[in-house]
């Protein structure tokens, strides 16, 4: 393996040697807690230009399995391992990590400081760029001071024109704020049938299908650079339909109801922290990925109610409309990967819509 | 629960070879945090190595059998009972107890588990029961009485089965069965032994992925998961004797997530507070998983949890017996705010290995299967499963890796194929030498059950032994080497040449050792357990620890004949250390010992206990003092090259070679000796005639049976004989009856495992007044350290080996062959 670089705008190199694809990429340096799912990690769209540390120090031992992509194109912009480990597959059929990232076009550097990483991250207290070099010249650093990251993810990442993944059950429409295929799964357990519409959709394109509900998806960036029209949407489709929001959505709907979103001095990505669920003052688990959060002081309490908070930074992770049957959480009760301790959320969307149909 | 002011704890008696330091040391843990609690610790346990005996409230040296349970109840009263510090027969006690009613009448609330629970723990039927009721999946069984039926379940459960009988008649039978041709004898036989008529016909889950998975939970509800270890070896090989990893090595999420499901509802099922092992088989091919086993109770694995993600697991879950929430609970200033709540995440790879007692029984069995063959357990840390798995290997001070390295090259083809099907002890290194001689990864896969995964870094192991071998004296080779955690006496033989020059090279090269803290957040907070590893990386997290300080190499892994009388010695020698102002720093690799208890030594290295690792944290640590066994002979003699620029006082615990075998009785006066005085402890002799114990003393009693004016009379040439003696120490002086009189055999040392008796005959602490004739400059008066009460009655210990655990028949007692100890106070 050719030796590779990740660099920083601040002038610090870490060392290692590269696998995946060799080109030259740039984005947001960010860490990840998480102990299993690479593949689904690599996958989520929420790393939209942003370079993923696994702290986990062994990536790869089962390579790349068919069922388990959370999109089908990912866009991470590099991925940054102590120790990869492509295990032996037999099958011929199935990929291994470095050849996956190969295909994909996506630097990864192994062998690398990680956990001198994680500190340096830490410390920074602000998002850092970073960059994935074969040399860590003055050219290479000219080059990331150069480059402007986009802040228009979601238009990279959302679906372009609508499309459907029928069932046998309520019909719901899903909003591509860089879906993960986590939030298909789980409504098609639910035999949901769903359409998966761009987030451009408009109020009048989502009530049009005569949906039984709305999910916001996950996604990439800072909601305040989402375009203002899908604030517009969201106001009005709450009050028609039961709504689920999940992640930038979750962030979106508490935008749409007045609350603001602050960034947080280290992206937080783990599935580790204690998440209080205040009504039932139960303390659960799950996958949480995020750059920026509610502000609670921001909360409006007339128009909306805090649901969950995480209780080692207190910050907002769930929120619920005290008049439309609307509510939404930080984390992905989704998992894929993560725990499954709040993918009832999901049962409690359906049975919203449900009790709707029966009063209708 | 703010009233409770008193628990009893049940200890877990003499280690064998399903137990060891891990109880104690939980035990220690948990009762200092009742003691900041103010809850009161009562401990009924008869094992002299144990640490919490002399640290608890009220440590009672009593028979583990329920009716001194009842004379303890009795006397003090207590709050509660804690079983599941106890292993099994805790469990059991409890038990009764509960059905002599004692339980209620004195209305004892039970910690940890309830009274249900404690049933379903002590009946597998029960728990089976259980189990099904709340659908977790479980292995299928059906009950037969005919061979016909046996035929079409087996047929629907797919060979190999289990053939078993049903309430047998006297020996459970057991039968496996890996096709129809054997099915018939089978079930005649297991039909014959069943009072009942019958058969359970069962599915076989050998080969499927062990995976053990640590859960807690407290009494509001609140569960997390803090480990999930991946046995490296199939079901069929008993999960103590495999290598493990933490975190899992091989899973994808979906299967690690539906296991947590189903470890947090039988946890909750069984209403548990603290912690559960539970047990799984994982089927890879068909994706399904079964419960195996749930153990609420601490044990090795929940020990191995705590040391490998730095997680506090004995700390907090004493606050969740004493009734406190997780979300409550404070671990202070060193971890983040609610740090008890976030579920560890490990930033490294912790691999633990048996460490098996051959050398000492040579002709115990070494075929590995579903019964225990090891009798402890190291482990070692890497950022890489490589790196974890050479420093676990190297940690087995006394089996060194290169020998084992060679050996396999003897093998021819045939040998090495049949311990590829029927796996011994220390077959990594069989598995080696078979890639070595062109084997495919899935051949092996097919012969072992042993995930592809590792055969690619048993692969990456050979390669890099071949890389090495074909560099000799090769500075990147070297570096590499060492971030696979290759030891310099491995390095060296490979290069042929020696350890010494292996680490000039390393310092010339400015090769240096770097350490990583393990911390269970995985960086991602500011926290400090102390406990470190070595890595070779860009960053460096050590830094030198306060002084004065101290340096203590450990004993290891459990190993027969010292048992765990070195865990004690150097834990109450730690203790002493601190009481005289010093910091202490610690070299271990065993999980369970209660010297890796942060209480007991602010820094802790997992570490093998190699030259340049010792030598490299002395250039760290400076400290004033350096402690190491006197079995690491070969790190002594080595460490002899060097300037060392610290005091090194070496811990006696070699144990005394017998004299030739005879069938006179012998006596031990037993002293304390500063270098200028012999202060007297008093005298020990045999328990049973040497005649019965075949010329072996292994069961001793105190004081000896000596007439007075006897005693007076050798005592003064026991007294004459250890002044001569050029160190000072823990001495006795060896009689021997004759025919006129007594003979002076020999002056020697006192065994760690006598030591630890006669502290706690005497209640002084040996092991302490041991450190302080070495490291007090200014006072080494100890004399007011010695002040004992004479007791009346006679105090017996009793050594217990493991030959019936291990299936060694007619296996002689011997010191050597000790796993662990009882002993017990007579009144005459």
């Amino acid at each position: 393996m050719a030796a590779r670089y990740l660099i920083f705008e601040d002038g610090s190199v870490f060392a290692g040697e590269g696998f995946g694809s060799s080109a030259v990429t740039f984005g947001e340096v960010v860490f990840n807690t998480s102990m299993t799912g690479y593949q689904e990690i690599i996958t989520n769209q929420i790393y939209n230009n942003q370079i993923v540390v696994f702290t986990q120090p062994n990536i790869g031992s089962y390579g790349i399995q068919r069922n388990i992509y959370e999109t089908i194109v990912p866009t991470i912009k590099g991925v940054i391992v102590r120790s990869l480990s492509d295990a032996a597959i037999d099958n011929g059929r199935q990929l291994t990590l470095d050849k996956y990232l190969q295909q994909m076009n996506i630097p990864g550097i192994t062998n690398i400081d990680t956990r001198a990483v994680v500190h340096k991250l830490r410390k920074a207290g602000k998002p850092l760029k970073g960059s994935i070099v074969p040399v860590p010249d003055d050219h290479a650093f000219d080059q990331l001071h150069a480059t402007v990251l986009t802040n228009q993810q979601v238009a990279q990442v959302s679906t372009p024109k609508p499309y459907p993944n029928p069932g046998t059950g309520l019909s719901i429409v899903v909003i591509d704020f860089g879906l993960k295929h986590g939030i298909l799964r789980e409504l098609s357990r639910r035999k949901c049938n769903v359409t998966v519409l761009p987030y451009t959709a408009t109020s009048e394109e989502i009530l049009r299908l005569d949906p039984d509900g709305v999910v916001l998806s996950s996604g990439p960036g800072n909601p305040q650079n989402v375009r203002k029209s899908v604030l517009e949407m969201i106001r009005t489709v709450q009050t028609k339909v039961p709504l689920f929001a999940i992640g930038l959505g979750h962030e979106l709907f508490g935008i749409a109801n007045g609350a603001n979103v602050k960034p947080i001095p280290v992206e937080h990505h783990g599935m580790n922290h204690p998440i209080h669920e205040i009504i039932t003052d139960h303390i659960v688990y799950a996958t949480q990925g995020e750059g920026y959060i509610i502000d609670r002081n921001s909360v409006d309490r007339s128009q909306l109610f805090i649901t969950y908070v995480d209780m080692i930074d207190d910050s907002v992770q769930g929120l619920r409309h005290r008049r439309y049957p609307a509510f939404s959480v930080q984390f992905f009760p989704d998992g894929a990967p993560g725990p499954d301790e709040t993918d009832g959320l999901f049962d409690e969307f359906v049975d919203t819509m449900n009790r709707r149909e029966a009063h209708h | 629960m703010t009233n409770l002011k008193s628990v009893l704890i049940i200890g877990a008696g003499a280690n064998d070879v399903q137990h060891g330091d891990e109880l104690d040391s939980a035990i220690y843990q948990v009762s200092r945090v009742f003691k900041n609690m103010k809850i009161k610790t009562i401990l009924a346990d008869d094992n002299p190595f144990s640490v919490s005996l002399e640290k608890v409230d009220e440590g009672r040296i009593v028979p583990l059998e329920v009716d001194s349970l009842v004379n303890i109840i009795n006397e003090f009263h207590p709050d509660a009972i804690l079983p599941t510090l106890g292993n099994r027969r805790a469990f059991e006690l409890t038990q009764e107890l509960l059905e002599k009613g004692i339980i209620r009448k004195e209305n004892i609330q039970l910690l940890g588990v309830p009274e249900a629970t404690i049933r379903q723990v002590n009946s597998a039927v029960l728990l089976e029961r259980t189990l099904r009721q709340m659908n977790a999946p479980t292995k299928k069984i059906v009950t037969v009485n005919n061979y016909q039926d046996a035929l079409d379940e087996a047929n629907k459960l797919g060979y190999p089965v289990i053939i078993r009988s049903v309430l047998p008649k006297s020996s459970s039978t057991r039968k496996i069965v890996h096709d129809r041709s054997e099915l018939a004898d089978a079930v005649k036989q297991c039909l014959n032994q069943s009072r009942a008529e019958q058969v359970f016909v069962q599915q076989s889950l050998a080969g499927y992925k062990e995976i053990e998975v640590i859960v807690q939970r407290d009494s509001s509800g609140t569960m997390m998961m803090l480990s999930m270890i991946e046995d490296m070896d199939p079901i069929g090989i008993h999960a103590d004797d495999s290598i493990a990893f933490n975190p899992v090595q091989t899973l994808l999420d979906r299967q690690i997530q539906d296991i947590r499901d189903t470890a947090f509802a039988i946890t909750r099922k069984l209403r548990i507070v603290g912690t559960n092992h539970v047990q799984f088989a994982l089927d890879t091919n068909s994706d399904r998983f079964y419960v195996i086993k749930s153990s609420p109770y601490f044990d090795r694995m929940t020990a191995f949890a705590a040391q490998s993600t730095g997680y506090p697991i004995a700390q907090v879950t004493a606050q969740l017996y004493a009734g406190k929430r997780l979300r409550d609970i404070d671990l202070g200033d060193k971890y983040v705010h609610h740090a008890a709540l976030v579920e560890p995440t490990m930033d490294h790879i912790a691999a633990r290995v048996p460490v098996w007692g051959f050398s000492e029984l040579p002709k115990a069995s070494k075929l590995l299967g579903t019964e225990k063959r090891s009798v402890g357990t190291v482990f070692g840390i890497g950022r890489s499963t490589i790196e974890a798995l050479f420093k676990a290997i190297e940690s087995r001070y006394h089996e060194p890796t290169d020998f084992h390295l060679a050996a396999q090259k003897q093998l021819t083809d045939d040998q090495l194929i049949a311990k590829i099907v029927h796996p011994e002890a220390g077959r990594l290194f069989v598995l080696i030498e078979a890639m070595q001689r062109g084997y495919s990864v899935s051949e092996l896969s097919e012969m072992t059950k042993i995930a592809p995964f590792y055969f690619a870094q048993i692969n990456k192991m050979r390669l890099l032994i071949r890389e090495i071998a074909e560099h000799p004296n090769k500075e990147p080779i070297l570096q590499k080497a060492k971030s696979y955690g290759l030891s310099n006496q491995l390095i060296a033989k490979l290069w042929k040449t020696s350890p010494e020059q292996v680490y000039q090279m390393s310092r010339d090269h400015q090769l240096t050792t770097k350490y990583k803290e393990v911390e269970p957040s995985a960086g991602e907070f500011d926290q400090h357990t102390g406990i470190f590893y070595s890595a070779y990386e860009e960053e460096n997290e050590i830094a030198k620890t306060s002084q004065p300080s101290a340096l203590v190499v450990g004993t290891g892994g459990l190993r027969l004949g010292l048992s765990n009388a070195g865990d004690y010695f150097i834990a109450m020698l730690l203790q002493e250390l601190r009481e005289e102002g010093f910091n202490n720093i610690i070299i271990n690799s065993n999980p369970s010992s209660v010297t890796l208890s942060p209480e007991l030594a602010q820094k802790r290295y997992i570490e093998p206990a190699a030259v340049e690792n010792i030598l490299q944290i002395l250039q760290v640590e400076q400290p004033q003092y350096l402690f190491i066994p006197a079995s690491y002979n070969h790190l002594l003699s080595a460490l002899a090259n060097y300037e060392l620029n610290t005091k090194l006082i070496i811990i006696p615990d070699d144990l005394p070679m017998n004299p030739a075998g005879s069938d006179r009785q012998r006596y031990a006066f037993n002293y304390v000796y500063d270098g200028e005085y012999a202060y007297p402890l008093g005298t020990t002799t045999n328990l049973f005639s040497p005649l019965a114990l075949k010329y072996q003393s292994t069961s001793l009693r105190y004081p000896a049976d000596l007439p007075a004016s006897m005693y007076q009379n050798i005592g003064k040439q026991a007294s004459a004989a250890v002044s001569k003696v050029d160190k000072p120490g823990l001495y006795q002086v060896i009689f021997e009856q004759a025919d006129d009189g007594f003979k002076l055999l020999k002056t020697q040392p006192l065994s760690l495992p006598e030591v630890a008796f006669l502290s706690k005959v005497l209640h002084i602490n040996l092991p302490g007044i041991f450190t302080r004739l070495f490291t007090d400059n200014v006072n080494n008066d100890i004399s007011n350290l010695l002040v004992y009460k004479p007791m009346p009655g006679t105090v017996t210990y009793r050594a217990t080996f493991p030959f019936k655990a291990l299936r060694v028949k007619g296996g002689i007692p011997a010191q050597n062959r000790v796993i662990g100890a009882q002993m017990q106070f007579l009144e005459n």
